[in-house]
């Protein structure tokens, strides 16, 4: 019984009833939602792998070998004695320590733009649904709009107008070396990733915005925003305090399936030659540069396809358990 | 009588608020004129649908689109609310008058604990810290009976009762200690026994604090229970207004005569109750005359022609008691009913 969350204890004649915070009774349910703990694991397991990567990997993004081009796995280098685990790319790179590195990357930049677009979606979807009239009319016109215009064609647009010319945009020195650290990037390699969060993100909200304006329009008519009114809250407190709050549920699962979508869509312009550019290693241009040697040697593509199928996977996964355990029509 | 000569707290004077509707322009409220003074219980008694929650609205001036006050005063404690702007009103509200609801189950918001609800009142008006907010919350829980505060204030909204719930809602309304308190139909969702503590509760907190309450119910149970005077409301306009004992010793208005005829009396048997035939006028396309004309069973026994024509005014009747009613009309030709006559005699 997943409503059944209240712990009974019995100890000797007592009865004790201990309630559960709404946390741990979502919890609870997604811990019944086995794939999703599955997928939670694996997908813990690669951040653990690509938080620790400096430590983990054993050869530098960017070190060549002459040489020892397409060298097989556990190859040992003989100068360092050590093992190229994954063997080495076209170019000689330890193809091993290139993955997680590029897993960083990648799930970097996914995080970012969930975080990017979730935020505007929200905000923006929240006052357009509280406001209502002209205002609501001319955003969600404009979400519209935006929505009609294929998306693939339009970011490879704009992501190669904005890495083309570096003056386009001016990116503050503090954002590049913020998002450097966590990438471990220099703050010229930076702004390429930045940009492409800015690229994703700047579509991905379109869709939450949506949704929280849906949830809005029926939270509002409920009787609490009245009472929180007529205690004397102004708009920019209940939207904040009441509206948002109420409708986190469904923007948590939207944002987790997003992530499945961003690791995939940075993935897409990576090897449409549009994404993060060789040398700094994503699985997209890995997964691009490796493709010309598909038929002979099709590790090489298949090793940075993995952890894009398994992220996409288990961020889908993860988001159906969350909706399964979030779900506002089981009683909490 | 005493303290009827004193200043009212609130006072409504000719208070219109319409709904401006696809269909029409429906007249929810036309006209009210209500005082209130300080620290009494005034009920406020009608059908659904005739303005009382909407004048009670009005009070707070919480009339959303497509509503709006189309005029009137609303004076209290000595300015207009009318002409108040949204910062001035909000610091009004929930501080100087507050409001509990019909449902009290869905005016808690349900993701926030009991006692941050409670405290988020205090934070609004007051900036208390995060600390002396928790605790003065405790106090409140405890104040208006919730057993155990110390655990119940982390509760979630859905692990109340519907009675605790209600006994939150009234600790927010009354957090920052309010000169007015609106109720508005608090104990109709509720069950029975859960009513009289709710009503006592109100009455306490009433005693305790000094606030005036607003009662608004369709239960002249409530009524008679809580109330010192009553406003009697019909198709968004005052019909009676007097003390509580005279509205039911004495109620001159056909339509409070017909409300209180219609109460299931204990032990008395009846073939049938009296009801009020016909229902409330539509408020878009409300008849020329007195709005209860239609239905006016008085008006068919005295055969009065002025009723369907020219609509009433609130008239003095006796000392501190107001009809709304053409059979009352002094300066008019018409001759009064004997029954009334004879009653207003009696209690001289």
């Amino acid at each position: 019984m997943s409503t059944n969350a209240n712990v009974v204890e019995l100890t000797g004649d007592e009865i004790t009833i201990k309630e559960r915070s709404p946390f741990q009774i979502v919890m609870f349910r997604f811990r019944k939602h086995r794939l999703a703990m599955v997928s939670l694991v694996v997908m813990s397991l690669i951040f653990i792998l690509t938080l620790f990567a400096p430590y983990i990997a054993n050869f530098k993004v960017d070190e060549i070998k002459v040489g020892d081009y397409f060298v097989p796995f556990g190859s040992v280098d003989e100068a360092s004695g050590r093992i190229h685990y994954l063997g080495t790319d076209n170019i000689g790179r330890d193809y091993f320590s290139r993955l997680i590195y590029a897993g960083r990357i990648s799930l970097t930049v996914a995080f970012l733009s969930v975080i990017i677009s979730e935020t505007t979606g929200v905000i923006i979807g929240a006052i357009s649904g509280f406001y209502g009239g002209t205002l609501d009319n001319v955003l969600m016109r404009f979400v519209e709009f935006m929505l009609t215009i294929p998306g693939l064609p339009l970011l490879l647009i704009i992501s190669s107008m904005l890495l083309a010319n570096e003056d386009l945009i001016t990116i503050p020195p503090i954002i590049l070396n913020t998002v450097g650290k966590l990438m471990l990037l220099n703050a010229r390699d930076t702004r390429s990733a930045v940009l492409i969060i800015m690229v994703l993100a700047g579509f991905g909200w379109l869709g939450s915005a949506q949704l929280m304006r849906g949830m809005v329009l029926q939270i509002k008519q409920q009787t609490f925003v009245e009472a929180a009114r007529s205690l004397g809250a102004s708009n920019i407190w209940i939207i904040f305090r009441h509206m948002i709050p109420n409708a986190m549920a469904p923007i948590i699962v939207s944002a987790s399936l997003g992530l499945a979508g961003y690791v995939v869509a940075e993935a897409a312009l990576a090897f449409l030659g549009f994404g993060i550019q060789d040398p700094i290693p994503t699985w997209g241009n890995m997964l691009s540069a490796s493709q010309t040697y598909m038929v002979d040697k099709p590790w090489l593509p298949l090793i940075p396809g993995l952890p894009i199928f398994i992220c996409s996977l288990a961020f889908n996964y993860i988001g159906d358990g969350l909706r399964d355990a979030l779900d506002p029509r089981l009683k909490m | 009588m005493a303290d009827k000569i004193e200043q009212p707290l609130l006072d409504i004077r000719n208070l219109k608020t319409y709904f401006y509707t696809e269909d029409g322009v429906v007249k929810a409220v036309d006209g009210v004129d209500l005082q209130v003074f300080p620290g009494e219980v005034l009920g406020l008694v009608g059908e659904s649908g005739c303005g009382k929650s909407v004048t009670s609205l009005a009070v707070m001036r919480l009339i959303s689109q497509p509503g709006k006050i189309v005029e009137g005063e609303i004076v209290f404690d000595g300015r207009d609310l009318v002409r108040l702007d949204e910062p001035e009103l909000m610091k009004i509200r929930g501080n100087r008058i507050s409001m509990i609801f019909q449902q009290p189950q869905s005016a808690l918001n349900p993701v926030f604990r009991v006692a941050d609800q409670i405290s988020e009142v205090l934070d609004v008006h007051q900036d208390l810290g995060k600390e002396a907010g928790r605790a003065r919350a405790i106090e409140l829980l405890k104040l208006v009976g919730i057993p155990d505060a110390e655990s119940r204030a982390n509760a979630f909204p859905h692990e109340l009762s519907g009675g605790q719930s209600q006994r939150v809602m009234i600790a927010m309304a009354l957090a920052c200690v309010p000169d007015m308190l609106i109720a508005d139909e608090p104990t109709t969702a509720l069950d029975v026994t859960i009513q009289a503590q709710i009503l006592n509760l109100i009455r306490d907190m009433r005693e305790k604090f000094g606030s005036s309450v607003i009662l608004i119910t369709h239960d002249l149970g409530v009524i008679a229970e809580m109330a010192e005077r009553v406003a009697v409301m019909y198709a968004g306009e005052i019909v009676e207004q007097t003390d509580v004992q005279t509205l039911f010793k004495n109620p001159v208005h056909p339509y409070t005569q017909g409300l209180i005829g219609s109460i299931p009396v204990l032990g008395k048997v009846r073939d049938r109750l009296d009801v009020i035939p016909g229902t409330v006028p539509n408020l878009v396309n409300l008849p020329p005359g007195c709005r209860f004309a239609p239905r006016c069973q008085a008006r068919k026994e005295h055969n009065l022609s002025i009723c369907t024509e020219k609509r009433p005014s609130l008239q003095v009747y006796e000392e501190g008691h107001k009809v709304r009613c053409w059979l009352y009309e002094d300066a008019g030709q018409h001759e009064a009913p004997k029954k009334a006559k004879k009653t207003a005699k009696e209690k001289k």
